[in-house]
């Protein structure tokens, strides 16, 4: 069987030697507190999504931008670039729902699954060697999604 | 290492009182930050819901992912997904 963790590591630690994963021992966990079909969703990935508008994520940080982007909730393909150049984007050029899957979502809004989505979605490059700031920055994510009354995010790696 | 931050992001969301599920197409590495649910696909990086136009495929996870999310959890649970895509041909 292939140990994925291992060789992860062991590539990962011909750039940089320090490295290690990040481990916690406990979840934090938020029970639904309503039926779905009353709730408001946000996506958020970590595929170095941005507006064609907005700065591109910080490539040249050598233990990678922890920062984020707000997609708003009306974007389309075309709005979006991609700066993140650990992953091949042709998957996600040809179809932005296979990472960033905002029409699917639309639809189960109209099909009332869900009761709407956020004003503002967000995107994370998540190519990143040292994690605290990582974290620091998705405590602000969740404030910001909480500040926009989302109840449930939907969450993708690249 | 991406499927190392979409699980340490979701903590950090889950914390602030919002019910999280993240996909992971590598649950080894993303269960050691032990975001409290995990949908594990078997689709290669770049792809985490599938072949691009594969609306069916995505829904098949999105609609897992809302089943994961009304179950009661206190502590991380991982669901596999037995789907597969096939090698993706662009035209």
């Amino acid at each position: 069987m292939i140990n994925h963790l291992l060789i992860t590591k062991s590539l990962i630690r011909r750039r940089r030697p320090d490295f290690d994963f990040t481990i916690f021992h406990n979840s934090p966990v938020t029970l639904l507190s309503k039926p779905l079909n009353k709730c408001k969703l946000a996506l958020v990935t970590t595929g170095g999504l941005h507006l064609k508008t907005d700065a591109p994520f910080d490539l040249s940080l050598k233990n990678g931008d922890c920062s984020y982007r707000i997609l708003p909730g009306e974007v389309r393909h075309d709005d979006l670039m991609v700066s993140h150049k650990w992953y091949n984007h042709k998957f996600i050029n040809a179809d932005l729902n296979c990472v960033f899957p905002i029409e699917r979502m639309r639809e189960y809004v109209k099909a009332g699954e869900i009761q709407s989505l956020s004003e503002e979605h967000l995107s994370f490059m998540g190519h990143i060697y040292d994690t605290a700031p990582l974290i620091k920055y998705s405590i602000k994510a969740g404030r910001h999604l909480k500040g926009l009354g989302v109840d449930v995010a939907f969450l993708t790696p690249t | 290492m991406c499927n190392q931050s979409v699980g340490l992001i979701a903590r950090g969301i889950e914390a602030s009182g919002i019910s999280t599920v993240c996909v992971s197409f590598r649950k080894e590495i993303t269960r050691l930050s032990r975001p409290p649910r995990i949908l594990s696909v078997n689709f290669s990086a770049g792809k985490p819901l599938g072949n691009p136009g594969d609306g069916n495929m995505q829904r098949k996870i999105i609609e897992a992912g809302f089943s994961l999310l009304q179950n009661t959890t206190t502590d991380m649970t991982i669901l596999d997904l037995p789907y597969k895509s096939s090698k993706f041909r662009f035209l």
